[in-house]
């Protein structure tokens, strides 16, 4: 397999009054071609910093990210640009990323040019490009204020795609569409996936659809990683309790199960200036103990391929933590020593 | 619903329907000029709301739910714009009040949650000081006493140290905190007709259930009714008494919440039923659509919109079908016999969905 994108112990930070906001906290994960890991997490808990700056939209404080093998951590902006049509992205604000005064048709015909498209092909293609995100052609005459929000975000989609990039990523794209509109789109994704190889990282709220598309999901909380597996996995064997709480929190299609969902993530959410120490969840954990406070958990790899970043992992055997290790994706300041067995699920 | 507790599992869908309404929409249209020709954005939507109900408005992305939110409140004025039919809040038409009118009643009356949250938001005001300005336009409240509470608003919405946030920037935001300023913003005036449009994408389902709740406890509260805009039929079914379903710029279904979802008449209802990706079970290698594109809004087919699309289209439908109510408050708008719809929505395994 060949990685696409790879990020290590990458930091990012905002200063503001009162102390620094680490926005993305010695996070380490990769992409590799043909793959789509998921990324998802309480909001403002720096998803769409990650991806802003794995996009080198903006500068990292610290660690590493690599294009392929090509280390593009410090490359100038200028140099970047020749890497640009290889790497695009979708923005989670479709409006503020479209300059109001352009007509969608010479947004999607730049980008093509762009991806060296030649220009008397390029009428054509844009009409494709629309098409492909089921956008009738005829919209290439409007302004973006005169679209609908769904209609939007996925010129937005469709521009990312128009250099026929190795590496999307993938900010909400399909949040403002109906689930008909959502289901084509996460449809052609996949098949960009599975057909061109197309690598994605895909930040997405929505548990369905990153069930649907993500081939490995991870899971991002305040900050840092808490905990990364493949999708199957991270579906019937959550470890975090975060996740297990996120996964708990989904609404259900079905009125006559409504109230099923009233559990609720307590407490308040914290603060990033001054984040809790050890495990940032502990404040607001059920399983918190002493040890969670002051010790920052490692992701410690299960030999289903799940990291869970947990000292007190949910249905985790003392087998299973034997068999597994500290993964190197831990962020560097984590423990070395092994989280405790789940004694509920002893037998 | 025999729950009896209090919160939204316990507010019986259509009770408050037998209420006045608060909002009567009668035979709303609206066509907005552009350089591509006209374009027919909403038709011939009439849609009641009782104080203290929250009727769902989905369906297809640029079918109009967002241009209906915005006419009510006067934001799709404009030169190229026609707009037809009424809208009553309280005996008054708004598609035909004045500005100051309008002004009045807008934020304190009736608050909208944008879409775009960036775009409603002023890149260069503190957070604090644009939630507290809008208070101070519709009460005579001190500047002190405002921003105080719009640092609760902030609270109430989950924004972490709410009193440090105040005196930030938008942009230093995230996505899914600007979507709860807006909202902070929209509940501060303590508002009787609440339009959100899409007010949860941006947020996690953690947080997004939280907000959910809090506009749940103000609707039973307050009596504060909500037109909810949204996609995430999830959300539909944990909050809303009743759903409109649009489609082409109509509603092509209307119905309180259970009957909706368990015996949804429309087919374009049942393509959006199939399409919802599953929680559980094996994952499909595709998830269904609804086959062909959507007509284009400038170039809708006569008669039924949806009949380019529907697998069950036959000859009546080159004629638009009534939106007709077969059963009290359960409307659709669909030339196929009502016996028939069961036996073709049905994909087996007790599953609704538009086979092709
Ligand atoms: N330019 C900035 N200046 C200061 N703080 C910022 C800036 N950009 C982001 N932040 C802060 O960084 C944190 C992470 O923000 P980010 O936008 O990455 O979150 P997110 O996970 O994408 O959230 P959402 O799901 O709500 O979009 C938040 O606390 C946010 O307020
Ligand atoms: N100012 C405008 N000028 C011209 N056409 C417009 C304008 N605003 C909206 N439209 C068109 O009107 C139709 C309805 O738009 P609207 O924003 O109401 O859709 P929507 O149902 O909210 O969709 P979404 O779910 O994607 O937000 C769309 O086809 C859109 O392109
Ligand atoms: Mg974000
Ligand atoms: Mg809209």
């Amino acid at each position: 397999m060949t990685r696409v994108l790879t990020i290590e112990h990458l930091e990012q930070r905002f200063a503001v009054p009162g102390g620094t906001l680490r926005a993305v906290d010695d996070v380490t994960l990769h992409v590799e071609r043909g793959e789509t890991l998921g990324l998802v997490g309480e909001s403002g808990c720096g998803k769409s910093t990650l991806a802003r700056t794995a996009m080198r939209l903006l500068d990292p404080k610290a660690g590493t990210i690599h294009l392929g093998d090509r280390d593009i951590t410090r490359r100038s902006q200028r140099a970047l640009r020749a890497d640009r049509p290889r790497m695009q992205m979708v923005f989670q604000d479709p409006f503020g990323s479209l300059n109001p005064r352009r007509r969608i048709g010479a947004v999607l015909e730049e980008a093509l040019a762009v991806g060296r498209v030649p220009g008397p092909e390029r009428a054509a293609a844009r009409d494709a490009a629309l098409e492909r995100v089921g956008l009738a052609p005829e919209l290439a005459t409007r302004l973006p204020h005169e679209l609908s929000g769904g209609q939007r975000q996925r010129v937005g989609v469709a521009r990312a795609l128009a250099t026929n990039p190795e590496l999307l990523v993938a900010d909400e794209p399909v949040s403002a569409l109906d689930v008909s509109v959502q289901a084509q789109l996460v449809n052609l994704l996949g098949d960009l996936g599975r057909d061109l190889g197309l690598a994605q990282l895909f930040v997405a709220h929505d548990l369905s659809v990153v069930r649907q598309i993500a081939d490995r999901i991870a899971v991002m909380y305040l900050g840092r990683i808490v905990e990364s597996a493949p999708t199957t996995v991270l579906f019937d064997r959550a470890r975090h309790p975060y996740t297990r709480a996120l996964l708990a929190a989904v609404p259900v299609p079905d009125p006559t199960q409504r109230g099923r969902t009233r559990e609720r993530l307590q407490g308040e959410p914290p603060s990033p200036v001054a984040p809790p120490s050890g495990c940032s969840f502990h404040p607001r954990c059920p399983r918190a103990s002493d040890r969670c406070t002051v010790e920052q958990p490692p992701l410690w790899r299960y030999p289903d391929g799940g990291l869970t970043a947990c000292h007190h992992p949910v249905g985790a055997t003392a087998d299973e933590i034997a068999a597994g290790a500290r993964d190197d994706a831990s962020p560097r300041a984590a423990s070395t020593e092994a989280p405790s067995a789940d004694v509920a699920s002893a037998d | 619903m025999s729950a009896a507790a209090s919160g939204p599992s316990g507010h019986a869908s259509g009770t408050a329907s037998a209420d006045r309404p608060l909002l009567s929409i009668a035979d709303l249209a609206v066509d907005f000029g552009t350089v591509g020709g006209p374009v027919h954005a909403v038709r011939e939507v009439s849609l009641d709301i009782a104080p203290g109900e929250v009727v769902a408005l989905v369906g297809e992305s640029g079918s109009g739910k967002s241009v209906t939110a915005l006419t009510l409140l006067g934001l799709t004025r404009g030169p190229r714009t026609t707009v037809r039919g009424s809208a009553t809040f309280d005996g008054l038409d708004l598609l035909v009040a004045g500005d100051r009118e309008l002004r009045d009643i807008r934020g304190k009356r009736i608050a909208m949650v944008f879409q775009d949250p960036m775009s409603s938001l002023n890149p260069v005001l503190r957070v604090g000081v644009q939630i507290a300005e809008q208070i101070r336009a519709h009460e005579p409240v001190s500047k002190g006493e405002a921003l105080r509470r719009a640092i609760d608003a902030l609270r109430e919405v989950g924004i972490p140290e709410p009193a440090d946030r105040a005196n930030r920037f938008p942009h230093e935001f995230s996505g899914g905190m600007r979507q709860r300023v807006m909202i902070a913003m929209a509940l501060s005036c303590r508002p009787e007709l609440l339009l959100a449009d899409e007010p949860t994408t941006a947020l996690d389902v953690t947080v997004q259930a939280q907000i959910l709740d809090l506009l749940m406890r103000l609707r039973d509260e307050r009596g504060m009714a909500v037109l909810l805009v949204t996609h995430d039929l999830g959300v539909v079914a944990e909050t809303a008494d009743r759903v409109a379903v649009m489609y082409g710029g109509r509603i092509v279904e209307e119905a309180p919440v259970e009957p909706f979802f368990a015996d949804p008449r429309h087919p374009y209802s049942w393509g959006l039923l199939g399409s919802i990706p599953p929680m559980a079970g094996a994952r499909p290698e595709r998830l269904p659509t609804i086959a062909g594109t959507p007509p284009s809004p400038s170039a809708l087919p006569d008669g039924c919109a949806f009949r380019t699309r529907c697998p069950h289209a036959f000859e009546n439908c080159a004629a638009l079908p009534p939106l007709v109510d077969h059963d009290p408050a359960h409307a659709d708008r669909c030339w196929l016999p009502l016996e028939r719809k069961q036996a073709l929505r049905d994909l087996g395994d007790g599953r609704i969905g538009l086979a092709a």
